[in-house]
């Protein structure tokens, strides 16, 4: 279906090559994900498929891409479309209508389909994505997964033989991405649609792809059936990608010669918790129904900090429509506290966030930051005790260098010359930045860091960070993450938004878990992870270890690490 | 969040009525603004521009906040009005005093001419916001192509610009609250000192729109933008009695500005 022949392109002005003689073939009816760490070439492979390299990006090409035996050089990214559907990651760029049947005609009539036609297709198209009832719907009202939904009904609307999709599920919450990929997997089964998609989460490659096309530096290093692609997990976690845990889980087990005798490589590969559970059921084998609950396993972790309180939430309330609204929060954070708090989309963790650093001000009740009442501040005067880390960092950088943004962010809150110019050396040095560097020429992942270099030459109380994660690859997000723990371990408050378990496991001491503008439970890390109804409720799924140990039964409560795991099975 | 010129959509008769007869009409209007010289005229011309948003709103009440949003663009233009209205009678050396202070006087004419431009000024800007408002873009661009024989990358170009409006705003917004957070201090009540602070901001806010402009450049092209033409349009628009009486209406009212 796609025959790609050492295919090499290099963007006009650009030093290095973005893709590498790359070779490969796709048949028909695949399902194969691309992954790869930022600036891997993912997007850019995407687009060398669906036509807009060479036609609407230009640059040094050579090799060749054929899609359905015809090559792309040779026919216009608009006419490839009826073959090629695309699909990208920025949701509100890709739509022109206002509502959701416009949407899906405005390709449709492009293209010239028969009027009588038209009907026919945009009700299927609806019907195949779940999404019959949106058709007269407002764009505007509905969430960020049902848009998604809408963008792909508009592709598919066109009957395209090939599905490319660039981070589909790059803005959505863990619950619509799942949604979405279940859509695709139905799409490639039921409608013989061959999909290709570019991917960060590798959990939801591992659960839904049937081949995997592994980038590092514009090459293709590896191309497979997932499974066997897998067995170079720890090539691929060199290289910036993050594996599912159940795969460190079974490579360490492996290695400690916990696995069966004479197994193959492949063997080993699970996709999902409950495949890792059937593996250690075959290694540990009886020995797990047999062994009870034993008092050791109870789960133990850190638990506040007990300092003195920087932040007190007491009875709040605040509404602004019906999508934001939060209801009687009472909270206490103490110095030194790291807390993360979880729930679905809507559930009301950005307004808590933005409760605490002034941006929004309580409807009822009153939020104190180290003592002052937040509605007789003013965000600037709060912003000398807070620092807030967006998910977004071009949001925050508006200076042409490096040394001038980190001085920036000192100068308006009011810090002398002099101090200016050495905590900004200070900060350089901790960094490693290049102080003349141009931000908007560096990658998300170093425009991240920078954003929370400013915060840190402040040297808040207190530190929030809004998915400090998205956009980054396992090796930057690991970076910024280490940075967030070392400044927590110095005294400094963390409150996190974060919708990855497997991060909030690793770094927050104590979690919160909201749901709809309440906040359903509070407590230690682990605990809270392990309240399988309170997770429940919150629409939230455990840490991929901790999912193993419930399917493994009460023997294994208060296991969530590959290490833990390996141990408790030892002992049995 | 929504702009003042996106889209409320309802079912009104102004609803219903012909896109281009809409454009045409709020284009009567505004020159019926610059036309009348009578303080009086002009504002009947503002109440005309309300009664459409109440048309247009389908109900007195909530409806689809139309009228609301209209309110609130004249209560924005009467706190401009003032201060154009000052700055003119000030400005404005010509005619009789009719207030003297010291070396300096106040003319009859200035006055006459600061209420003339400020009026002028409200009875031209809301016509186009209450049509346009009432009116899907898609709609306007297929109309543009099929009946002006604009060519559709032009027509979708003028609609995107106005739907991106809110899509800029809300992101504008999300910027100066990002910087707010990192303690630039936007609330203050100085306007040149807080023009001071939004300006180096237009750089973070160029580099997304751009980014924006480009993904959506890309994702129209790959749903076929280039190959539409006249006929690919599916949808008729006909031009029905009522777009003849609002025609009417409208030219009734630019007769009454040429005359009076």
């Amino acid at each position: 279906m796609i025959e790609i022949q050492e295919l090499t392109f290099k963007y006009n002005g650009a030093k290095k090559n973005a893709l590498d003689k790359i070779s490969l073939e796709i048949e028909k009816g695949g399902f194969v994900g691309i992954i790869g760490e930022s600036g891997a070439g993912k997007t850019t492979l995407c687009n060398c498929i669906n036509g807009l390299i060479p036609h609407h990006y230009t640059g040094d090409f050579y090799g060749s891409v054929k899609v359905a035996g015809t090559d792309t050089f040779e026919i216009d990214a608009g006419k490839l479309a009826l073959k090629v559907g695309s699909v990208f990651q920025d949701i509100e760029s890709q739509i022109t209508g206002y509502f959701v049947e416009d949407e899906i005609l405005f390709g449709l009539e492009n293209f010239g389909i028969a009027a009588d036609e038209i009907e026919n297709r945009i009700a299927s198209a609806l019907e195949t994505m779940g999404i019959s009832e949106l058709r007269h719907k407002e764009l505007s009202s509905l969430s960020g997964g049902q848009k998604q939904k809408v963008v792909i009904a508009a592709i598919l609307a066109l009957e395209p033989d090939i599905l490319v999709l660039d981070e589909p599920t790059g803005e959505l919450d863990p619950a619509s991405s799942v949604q979405i990929f279940e859509m695709l997997k139905k799409l490639n089964e039921e409608k013989g649609i061959t999909i290709i998609v570019a991917e960060q989460k590798i959990m939801l490659l591992c659960e839904f792809v049937k081949k995997l096309i592994v980038l590092e530096h514009g090459t293709c290093v590896h191309y497979g059936e997932i499974r066997s692609t897998l067995t170079h997990q720890r090539e691929m976690e060199e290289a910036g990608i993050n594996c599912p845990r159940v795969l460190t889980l079974t490579g360490k087990m492996v290695d400690q010669g916990l696995a069966p005798a004479g197994m193959k490589a492949e063997d080993r590969i699970c996709l999902n918790a409950e495949e890792a559970a059937e593996f250690v059921k075959k290694v540990a084998g009886k020995k797990i129904s047999e062994t009870a609950a034993s008092s050791e396993n109870k789960v133990t972790s850190a638990e506040s900090s007990g300092g003195d309180v920087v932040l007190e939430f007491a009875g709040v309330s605040f509404s602004y429509n019906e999508t934001a609204n939060v209801r009687n929060l009472n909270v206490k954070v103490h110095k030194g506290d790291f807390i993360s708090i979880i729930g679905s989309n809507g559930a009301g963790k950005s307004t808590f966030s933005k409760l605490t650093n002034g941006l929004l001000k309580p409807s009822t009740g009153d939020v104190l930051v180290v003592g002052k009442n937040t509605k007789q501040q003013k965000v600037s005067a709060l912003a000398k005790h807070i620092g807030f880390l967006f998910q977004n960092p071009d949001r925050q950088i508006c200076c042409s260098t490096v040394r001038e943004e980190i001085a920036f962010s000192l100068r308006n809150n009011g810090i002398a010359e002099d101090e200016i110019q050495s905590r900004v050396e200070k900060t350089l040095n901790e960094f490693g930045f290049d102080g003349d560097t141009e931000p908007f020429n560096m990658s998300r992942g170093q425009r991240q860091r920078l954003c929370l270099a400013c915060l840190i030459a402040l040297n808040p109380e207190i530190l929030i960070l809004d998915e400090p994660t998205t956009g980054l690859d396992y090796l930057e997000c690991m970076e910024v993450m280490e940075k967030i723990r070392s400044l927590n371990e110095k005294g400094t408050t963390v409150i996190m938004v974060c919708h990855d378990m497997e991060v909030v496991l690793d770094f927050a001491k104590t979690i919160i878990v909201m749901n709809r503008g309440e906040i359903l439970g509070q407590g230690a890390t682990r605990e809270v992870l392990s309240n399988r109804d309170l997770l429940q409720k919150a629409r939230l799924l455990p840490p991929q270890i901790a999912q193993v140990a419930m399917l493994l039964g009460p023997a294994f409560d208060g296991v969530f690490t590959d290490d833990e795991m390996i141990t408790k099975i030892k002992s049995l | 969040m929504k702009g003042f010129l996106d889209y409320l959509p309802g079912s009104s008769v102004l609803h219903k009525m012909h896109p281009l007869v809409k454009i045409f009409v709020s284009v009567l209007i505004c020159a019926a603004s610059f036309c009348s010289s009578n303080p009086f005229y002009l504002i009947g011309v503002i109440v005309f521009n309300v009664l459409m948003a109440l048309a247009g709103n389908a109900g007195l009440k909530k409806g689809n906040g139309l009228l609301q949003r209209t309110l609130g663009i004249l209560k924005g233009l009467i706190k401009m009005s003032i201060f154009l209205f000052i700055l003119q009678v000030l400005v404005i050396r010509q005619g009789d005093p009719i207030l003297t202070f010291g070396s300096f006087s106040i003319t009859g004419l200035a006055i006459q001419k600061a209420l003339l431009l400020v009026l002028r000024l409200m009875g031209a800007a809301l016509p186009l916001s209450i049509l346009i408002s009432v009116t899907n873009l898609n709609d306007l661009s297929n109309t543009m192509v099929k009946y002006l024989h604009i060519p559709y990358k032009y027509a979708f170009t003028f609609t995107s610009a106005i739907r991106f409006i809110p899509i800029f705003s809300i992101e504008m917004s999300a910027i100066i609250e990002s910087q707010q957070a990192r303690g630039v201090d936007f609330e203050v009540k100085n306007p040149f000192k807080k023009f001071g602070m939004i300006l180096p901001l237009c750089f973070p806010l160029l580099i997304s729109s751009v980014r924006k402009i480009e993904s959506t450049a890309t994702a129209a092209e790959l749903r076929g933008f280039y190959l539409r033409t006249r006929a690919c349009c599916t949808k008729s628009y006909k031009i029905s009695t009522r777009d003849v009486v609002f025609l009417l209406l409208g030219a009734v009212v630019l007769a009454g500005g040429i005359i009076l």
